[in-house]
C-alpha cells in the first residue's frame, strides 16, 4: 500500500518538463485553431449588433421624419382641395345667377320684340284697312252718284248728312 | 491497482510516466479535435455545435477577467485561461472512463483510465506556469514597483510571510488539483474492487460506482473552475496596484 502510494506520488522532472511543453504547445494551438477565430467571430457579432441596432434607429427616426412630413403634406392638401372646392362653388353660384339673369333679360327682350312686331304688324294691318275702306267707299259712292239722282232722294240725302253732322260729338 | 508498476519511458535519464503522457495527448488530440471543428465552421451569425461551447467559455472567463482586472490587462490572457480550463476539466474527465485499452501498451494498468491532472507532475507544471505567470504580468505592468508590491505587503516586517505566500500559492494549486483528482479515482478503483462484476454488483454494488462518478464529475468540474479563477485572482493580486 506504501509502495503504491509513493508510486502515486512520485514526481518525475521529466514528465514535469513534458507536461509544462504539452501545455504551451496546446495553448499555441487551440489559440491558432479556436480561440483567435471565435474571439473574432465574437467581436464582429457584437459590431454587427451594435450597428444593426443603431441603423435600425436611425431609421426608425427617418420613418417617423417622413411620417410626419407626409401627415403635413397631406393635411395642406387636403385643406388646399377644400379652399378650391369652395371657390369653384363660389364660381358656380355667381355664373349661375348671372344665367338666370341673362335668361330673364334675353326673355324679357323677346317679349318686347314680338309686342313691337305685334304692334307693328297691327298698325300695318290698319292702314291697310283704311285704305281698303276708302276704296270701297269712293266705289259705293261712284256708284251711288251714276244713279240719276231725283229731287227727292238730293233732299233726303243732304237731309240724313246734316243729320249726322249734328250728330257729331264736336 | 497495488499490484500494477506504472510504465516509465527512459529518455535523456528521466523517467517519464507514460501513463501521464499518453493521457495528456488523447486529451490535447480530443481538444484539438473539437477546437478544430469549431474554429473552422465559426460563424459570426449563428454559432453551432462546438463553437457554443467555446463561446460559452470565452463569454464566462472573459467576464471573469473583466471583473478582476480589466480587459485591457487581462484580454491577451484570455485564450490561456481559456484552454487551462478545458484542459483541467477533460483531464478530469478522462480518469472516469472505463479503461478500454485492454493493456495494450502496457500504459493504463487500473481499471478506469488515467486523469493527467492524477499525476503531481502535470499539476505542478500547471501551477508553474500560473507562477511564472502572474508574476510577469506583476512586471509588466508595474515595473520595479511590483517587488515591494508582492515582498513587502503591507509593509517589510511582512517580508517571509510573502515569501510563504508566494511558494503556497503555485504548491497549493497543484496540490488541491492533483490531491481532488487522484482520490476520486483511487475511490473509483477501490469501488470496482468492493464489487467486481458478480450478483452483488447487479443487486446494487453499480449504486456507489454511479453515485461516485456523478460525484467525480462535479469535482473534476469544481476543480477546473478553482484552478482558472485562482490563476485568474493570482494574476490581478499581482497587477493590482498599478492604478493606486
Amino acid at each position: 500500500m506504501f509502495e503504491a502510494l509513493s508510486e502515486a506520488l512520485k514526481f518525475d522532472v521529466g514528465t514535469y518538463l513534458a507536461q509544462i511543453i504539452s501545455f504551451l504547445l496546446l495553448v499555441a494551438l487551440l489559440r491558432a485553431v479556436a480561440w483567435k477565430p471565435i474571439l473574432k467571430a465574437l467581436d464582429e457579432r457584437k459590431r454587427y449588433i451594435e450597428e444593426t441596432i443603431s441603423a435600425a434607429e436611425n431609421r426608425q427616426t427617418e420613418a417617423e421624419r417622413v411620417f410626419a412630413q407626409y401627415s403635413d403634406d397631406m393635411q395642406k392638401a387636403r385643406a388646399e382641395a377644400q379652399e378650391i372646392i369652395q371657390r369653384a362653388q363660389k364660381q358656380a353660384d355667381g355664373q349661375k345667377a348671372e344665367i338666370i339673369e341673362a335668361a330673364r333679360a334675353e326673355a324679357i327682350r323677346l317679349k318686347e320684340s314680338a309686342l313691337t312686331e305685334i304692334n307693328r304688324e297691327k298698325e300695318k294691318a290698319l292702314v291697310e284697312l283704311r285704305k281698303e275702306v276708302v276704296e270701297l267707299s269712293v266705289l259705293v259712292a261712284g256708284k251711288i252718284i251714276e244713279e240719276k239722282l231725283d229731287v227727292a232722294s238730293q233732299r233726303k240725302l243732304v237731309g240724313r248728312f246734316v243729320d249726322e253732322v249734328g250728330k257729331l260729338p264736336c | 491497482m497495488a499490484e500494477h508498476v506504472r510504465l516509465t519511458w527512459e529518455v535523456m535519464g528521466f523517467n517519464l510516466h507514460a501513463d501521464t503522457l499518453v493521457a495528456t495527448w488523447v486529451v490535447m488530440g480530443i481538444l484539438l479535435i473539437i477546437g478544430w471543428r469549431a474554429g473552422r465552421a465559426v460563424s459570426n451569425r449563428v454559432p453551432q455545435g462546438a463553437q457554443n461551447v467555446f463561446e460559452l467559455v470565452l463569454e464566462f472567463l472573459g467576464g471573469l477577467v473583466q471583473e478582476n482586472m480589466g480587459h485591457k490587462k487581462g484580454g491577451s490572457l484570455l485564450p490561456y485561461f481559456a484552454t487551462l480550463i478545458m484542459f483541467i476539466l477533460f483531464s478530469n474527465m478522462l480518469g472516469l472512463f472505463p479503461n478500454l485499452t485492454f493493456g495494450a501498451g502496457h500504459i493504463f494498468g487500473a481499471p478506469n483510465l488515467m486523469s493527467p491532472t492524477a499525476d503531481l507532475s502535470t499539476t505542478f507544471a500547471l501551477a508553474t506556469l500560473t507562477f511564472f505567470l502572474f508574476n510577469i504580468w506583476g512586471f509588466r505592468f508595474m515595473g520595479a514597483k511590483y517587488i515591494p508590491h508582492s515582498f513587502a505587503h503591507p509593509n517589510i516586517a511582512f517580508f517571509l510571510i510573502n515569501i510563504v505566500e508566494m511558494v503556497a500559492k503555485p504548491v497549493t494549486l497543484a496540490f488541491r488539483l492533483y490531491g481532488n483528482i487522484f482520490a476520486g479515482e483511487v475511490l473509483i478503483a477501490v469501488l470496482l474492487g468492493f464489487f467486481p462484476i458478480s450478483l452483488g454488483y447487479l443487486l446494487g454494488g453499480w449504486m456507489c460506482q454511479v453515485v461516485w462518478l456523478g460525484f467525480s464529475v462535479f469535482i473534476g468540474c469544481i476543480q477546473a473552475f478553482v484552478f482558472t479563477i485562482l490563476t485568474i485572482v493570482y494574476t490581478s493580486q499581482a497587477i493590482a496596484g498599478e492604478e493606486h
